[in-house]
């Protein structure tokens, strides 16, 4: 579970940096008190965490369906080094998102346009979703990493401590300020995918070469 | 002042930086340092320093650890080392240890845990690859081992 | 492009005060020169002959280089001069040390054992959380000082603690040894290779931060020291004996070869200060409570940008109209200072405005910074050039 913490951790910031302006759209609006907008936020969160809920139960069926295979640890480890390199050339060449179309979930966004959901609340409950079922690097090795642990409760937890590592970034976001000081926090976020990278490219060579990976 | 901060601070101000550091009651991580010396057993021509249980974690106590020994002789240890060790002191055996003492530096002991114990694990070490794992080193005339464990007790 | 470096003759406002007159630069030197011989008063009546040489000979290369800041009122190009001699000599009497107590560079498991390991700064950013939370140091050292460990923990913290407090972040241009080979090497070329650099990479060093503060919490072990750390390859690291040391191995000289001679001999950059060091960031902190400081007087700039060609940590930001202005990660180095031909880049004592005399604050940074080398740099090149005197004769 330090794994998932780690992988919420450093790709939670990653996240905020690209859905972020997109969460500030509705959550930073000059009428918005900060009650409102921690309110907002909750729910978001909260839809966020149903999307998670469905990703774990993903990865626990493709955990099954992998592990019948006895290639199925070979068939994870590369999946390790290509997460790995994925995940460090998202860090250094993917720009940051500095308008809603970097959101992997931007396809969907017709769907919660003020012209179909008209209560806030809902709205934001329905990007939270969204926002959980994006596909990008660092939510592809949370799926093989809750998949390895072969069991439904096990893949429920892993997704649980992963979204707890990525939502506490969410959670001073009322209060980030001026719009330069949030793209220094976000470059930094982005940033911490380059070791996590390299962790799970190290981690699928020593699968494949023989021996322990590091936390393991 | 900062000037005279700068002169003054290898004559007077490093020692009292130094006080303040004594004060904090920091200590070294004892994965590293081994820990503190719990018993000592006396073989006659050799003594062994059975040290507390390691469990190394960042809150509270881990579930896996080790136990450092340290075979300290009176002249110098024999070629071969063969002991039975009660680890926690409830009378039986927790672990049978041997390791061998080849003569010059260059030559690596080897060392071998037979558990008696559940919560011992056996080992066998040949060189030293961590601190946390199987270790045994030749320091001066001592021989430093330690062995990974459980949590004491647990099966 | 215009050169790199002018002299002070070549401004059209020639920086006043420093470097005027012989007699006030002597005088400054003499006081420099006290000091030396009262830091290095137990080496020069102590010593064997090879320290009492080594020391002598410190005291005399300190006192040129002095003089020499004194008299052309340059600071950086003199000060490169003792940081690569520091960055170069210490790896040199480290790793001869090292051959002559154990004929290996690898990791002696005994000294980690008794902990005698000397403690590194670089490690100091991982203490942090373990020391609130459990009260331990995650390092295979000794808290205070010991007969067969002089460089202990609480040594250590303390050296930091006092540079920090004269220097703020001029530690990583007046103390840092690692620094000076990087330095050394980004000195070679005239002119960069690679010009353009992505500013964004100045902040990638406080994601090494998060990285290697959550890696030590996790591992309870130096994560830095384990990982990544470029700098093992001229001072100790572990045999490689299993699979995992040989990936570390790879990693660290990897990245040494890549960010400490590759990059900055292309760039003419502090690549690994400016883009890794975990301790950068804490560095750049400090910088708010140091009462020095390098700032721009909007009044003289004419948006040349020659100071931000010359800043070797990307510390030279643009602002409107061209204006350049001095950020956090600025390390002192007075590059950018002695590069500016109106002098609108100067020392400067917080809270006080630009005066006329501009060269007294940089006068003062200097002799509380130099005293600091002298001590802390100083000792480390008189070792240095024993142990070499001791090798050779």
């Amino acid at each position: 579970m330090e794994t998932a913490l780690i992988l919420g951790l450093t790709s939670g910031g990653a996240c905020l940096a690209t859905c972020g302006p997109l969460v500030a759209a509705f959550l930073t609006a000059e009428q918005i008190s900060l009650k409102r907008s921690a309110a907002l936020l909750t729910v978001f969160l909260s839809g966020r965490l149903l999307g998670y809920i469905g990703w774990a139960v993903v990865s626990w069926l493709l955990g099954q369906a992998i592990f019948q295979n006895t290639a199925g640890m070979t068939i994870f480890a590369a999946a390790d080094l290509v997460l790995g390199g994925w995940l460090i050339y998202y860090g250094i060449y993917r720009p940051l998102g500095h308008s809603h179309e970097s959101c992997p979930a931007s396809i969907l966004k017709p769907l919660a346009s003020p012209a179909i959901i008209h209560h806030a609340f809902f709205r934001s409950g329905i990007w939270g979703i969204l926002s959980g079922l994006q596909v990008c690097p660092p939510f592809l090795a949370a799926v093989t990493g809750a998949a390895r642990t072969g069991s439904l409760g096990g893949s429920l937890l892993f997704f649980l401590v992963f979204y707890l590592g990525t939502g506490l970034w969410f959670i001073p976001f009322p209060f980030i300020g001026t719009l330069g000081r949030f793209r220094q926090v976000a470059q930094v976020a982005r940033f911490l995918t380059l070791p996590l990278g390299a962790y799970f490219i190290y981690s699928g060579f020593i699968s494949i070469a023989g021996g322990n990976s590091f936390y393991g | 002042m900062t000037i005279l901060f700068a002169l003054a601070f290898p004559i007077k101000l490093l020692p009292i930086f130094l006080s303040v550091v004594k004060t904090l009651d920091l200590k070294i991580a004892p994965q590293f340092s081994g820990g503190e010396v719990d018993f000592v057993i006396d073989r006659g021509s050799h003594q062994i320093k059975v040290y507390h249980p390691v469990y190394p974690a960042l809150f509270g106590q881990g579930s896996k650890g080790f136990v450092q020994l340290v075979w300290q002789p009176r002249s110098a240890l024999p070629s071969q080392v063969q002991d039975s060790i009660d680890l926690n002191r409830d009378g039986t055996v927790d672990c049978e240890i041997s390791f061998s003492n080849p003569p010059g530096e260059a030559s690596a002991p080897v060392l071998t845990v037979n558990a008696k114990s559940l919560w011992v694990f056996p080992a066998h070490n040949s060189p030293t690859i961590s601190l946390e794992g199987v270790l045994i080193e030749r320091v001066g005339d001592a021989m430093f081992v330690r062995i990974p464990i459980r949590k004491m007790g647990s099966s | 492009m215009a050169e790199m470096f002018v002299t002070p003759k070549d401004r059209v406002e020639p920086l006043p005060g420093l470097g005027k007159n012989w007699g006030a630069s002597l005088l400054w030197t003499l006081l420099m020169v006290i000091c030396s011989l009262l830091l290095f008063s137990k080496g020069l009546s102590q010593g064997s002959p090879a320290q009492r040489v080594a020391a002598g000979a410190t005291i005399i290369f300190l006192t040129g280089i002095f003089l020499w800041m004194m008299r052309s009122g340059e600071t950086y190009r003199p000060r490169r001069v003792f940081y690569v001699a520091l960055g170069f000599l210490f790896p040199v009497g480290f790793i001869l040390e090292l051959i002559a107590q154990r004929a290996s560079m690898s990791i002696s498991w005994e000294q980690m054992l008794l902990g005698n390991t000397p403690f590194c700064y670089l490690a100091l950013p991982m203490m942090a959380l373990p020391a609130v939370l459990s009260k331990t140091i995650i390092f295979p050292g000794s808290i205070l000082p010991t007969p067969e460990n002089h460089h202990a923990f609480g040594t250590m913290l303390a050296l930091w603690f006092g540079a920090t407090l004269i220097l703020g972040r001029g530690w990583c241009s007046w103390g840092c040894f690692f620094g000076g080979i990087e330095e050394g090497f980004a000195s070679l070329r005239r002119k960069p290779l690679w010009a353009k650099i992505d500013r964004r990479w100045t902040l990638f060093p406080w994601a090494v931060l998060s990285v290697v503060v959550v890696g030590t919490a996790i591992s309870l072990a130096p994560f830095y020291c384990e990982w990544l750390c470029p700098f093992k390859t001229v001072t100790e690291f572990p045999a490689v004996t299993s699979l995992r040391t040989a990936v570390q191995f790879g990693i660290f000289t990897t990245l040494f070869a890549a960010i400490v001679v590759i990059l900055p001999l292309l760039t003419k950059k502090r690549t690994q200060c400016s883009f890794f060091c975990p301790l950068g960031p804490i560095q750049s902190l400090t910088n708010k409570i140091n009462i020095f400081e390098l700032k721009t007087d909007p009044d003289r700039c004419v948006s040349c940008g020659l100071c931000e060609k010359a800043c070797p940590f990307l510390a030279i930001d643009r602002g409107e109209g061209g204006l350049r202005q001095v950020n956090m990660y600025c390390s002192r180095c007075a590059a950018c200072a002695d590069v500016c031909p109106k002098g609108a880049v100067r020392f400067r004592i917080k809270g006080t405005p630009f005066t006329v005399n501009s060269s007294a604050p940089r006068m003062m940074f200097l002799l509380a910074t130099w005293i600091f080398a002298t001590m802390f740099g100083g000792s480390i090149i008189a070792n240095s050039v024993a142990k070499i005197l001791g090798h050779l004769f």
